[in-house]
């Protein structure tokens, strides 16, 4: 199995990223994971790394409640980003609320919608898609 | 409300006849002649102030009648609005009787002009109380509503947002923990800790899916044929029916057709076929009967098993309740019969139940035409 270069994980609740990147290392999942309290920080390192789209990250896991910046405001600002590379975006919720579930589907870029815990078998799950 | 009339006499004339209409409607009317400074009033409009027959008003102190700052500045200003510039008026005010109650009335007047300047107004005054209090309560309580709704929809985000990820950080720590600690499956805490986080998962769950049913009322209905969809329903659990030995009977009308929400109807369907095979009678494969019939302004779908049954004479008060079971089933939750209550409510239906032990149970699930 391939690994996915570099993951964005944007999430604010610290005990999820403390078990995800736990999980993360046990598995194959990805090269690098760099790590974000919310969807401003991890849109402006977006920006910053516009010009050397090398390093824009391959995949993102973007929680959904969130301060100052959500998960539902992150996609709208990303929407309008330019750039050649594709960047899988992957939901990665607690919440199984069907009008979350039902919202996320009208972003097209928005490859999947993963309810929390997430495990060794979804994180699996993730890179076959993205090397499909 | 006043309701001994007085009758008129045989020789009625047009006042009297107005003044006995003013009785029966209980509207009083009121004149005031400018030039002479004159105000009169009927005696249903002395009646509504609560002052004596042979009280004499004047425009002073039937302003003053007005219970509030605000009421009175309406009134007086709506006096001048009609003497300068020719304009009716109808309001809603609140008044202090005489003997001090309090009422809402309805103040009507109308000027009177003769060349340019205004010589008479007249108008109507009416107790409007018990319709208005009405209107308030009725507006408090849709307040109320609002804001329970309101309160539910925080109520499910919490459920099904806040609470699930903190119990799922739960499991995934205790998970990792023993990945990472193997040795500490053997210390006596650790299942039981792992069992309440499991349960907590559970209760979360479960309480996930009412909140749901609170939320969907504003999902859209959408006309289905209910033979059909029964028959796809079944069709879905075939897996289990088939493992089960179990008969299902679909007798239901073939042309009737009803708007639903149709992910309540399934599941109305799925949980009572899952009941019924889940308590079916030990010596007997499950049998279930589903026919129908048409009543006054619904269409009810006789649901019919004969299973363990349920003690009604015990259990009739629970039966539809959050958490009750009526069976030893381990896997029983006592959900099941509460969601489809709550959810055939939602499509303003109904259900109710037959059942005796031994004898199998017989839902009738009344569904609005």
């Amino acid at each position: 199995m391939r690994k996915i270069k570099l993951t964005y994980l944007i999430d604010d609740d610290e005990i999820y990223i403390f078990t995800a990147k736990k999980l993360i290392n046990k598995t194959d999942f990805s090269e690098e994971v760099k790590f974000f309290y919310n969807g401003k920080e991890a849109l402006r390192a977006i920006k910053s790394k516009l010009y050397n789209e090398e390093e824009l990250p391959d995949v993102i896991l973007l929680d959904l409640n969130m301060p100052i910046m959500d998960g539902w405001q992150f996609l709208d600002e990303f929407i309008r980003i330019k750039t050649k590379k594709t960047i899988k975006v992957y939901i990665v919720s607690s919440s199984v609320n069907p009008t979350d579930i039902e919202r996320a589907k009208t972003y097209n870029m928005v490859s999947n919608y993963i309810v929390k815990p997430i495990s060794r078998e979804k994180l699996k799950e993730i890179t076959e898609e993205v090397f499909a | 409300m006043k309701n001994n009339f007085i009758l008129p006499k045989t020789d009625i004339s047009h006042k009297d006849l107005f003044l006995f209409i003013q009785q029966a409607a209980t509207i009083g009317s009121w004149e005031y002649d400018i030039e002479n400074n004159n105000l009169t009033w009927s005696e249903v409009t002395k009646d509504i102030h609560e002052v004596e027959a042979d009280f004499v008003p004047n425009l002073e102190n039937a302003i003053e009648f007005y219970a509030d700052k605000e009421c009175k500045e309406t009134i007086t200003n709506a006096v001048n609005d009609a003497i300068r510039e020719n304009k009716n008026w109808d309001l809603e005010l609140r008044i202090t009787t005489k003997k001090g109650n309090k009422k809402w009335v309805r103040a009507i007047g109308y000027p009177v002009h003769s060349g340019n300047k205004c010589v008479k107004l007249y108008g109507l005054f009416q107790d409007i109380t018990p319709s208005k209090s009405l209107e308030i309560n009725i507006k408090s309580l849709l307040k109320i509503t609002t804001n329970q709704n309101k309160r539910l929809l925080n109520f499910a985000h919490i459920v099904s947002h806040n609470l699930r990820s903190h119990s799922t950080n739960f499991n995934m720590l205790l998970n990792l923990m023993k990945d990472e600690y193997p040795e500490i499956e053997k210390n006596e805490f650790y299942p039981m800790l792992t069992k309440a986080s499991a349960k907590l998962n559970e209760t979360i769950h479960n309480l996930n899916e009412v909140a749901q049913t609170d939320i969907h009322l504003k999902e859209n209905f959408v006309e289905i044929n209910v033979y059909e969809e029964i028959n796809k329903i079944v069709e879905s659990l075939s897996g289990k029916i088939k493992s089960s030995n179990a008969k299902i009977v679909n007798k239901v009308d073939r042309n009737i057709n009803i708007k639903t929400i149709p992910a309540y109807f399934e599941s109305i369907f799925l949980n009572l076929i899952s009941n019924s095979i889940k308590y079916k009678k030990d010596s007997k494969d499950p049998e279930i009967l589903i026919n129908s019939l048409l009543k006054d302004e619904f269409f009810i779908v006789k649901f019919k098993d004969k299973g363990k049954g349920i003690d009604l004479k015990l259990n009739k008060h629970k039966i539809f309740g959050m958490y009750n079971t009526f069976h030893e089933n381990k896997d029983s939750r006592g959900l099941g019969l509460f969601l489809i209550k709550n959810e055939i409510e939602a499509m303003q239906g109904k259900i109710t139940v037959k059942s005796k032990l031994d004898l199998g149970t017989t839902f009738y699930l009344h569904f609005k035409l």
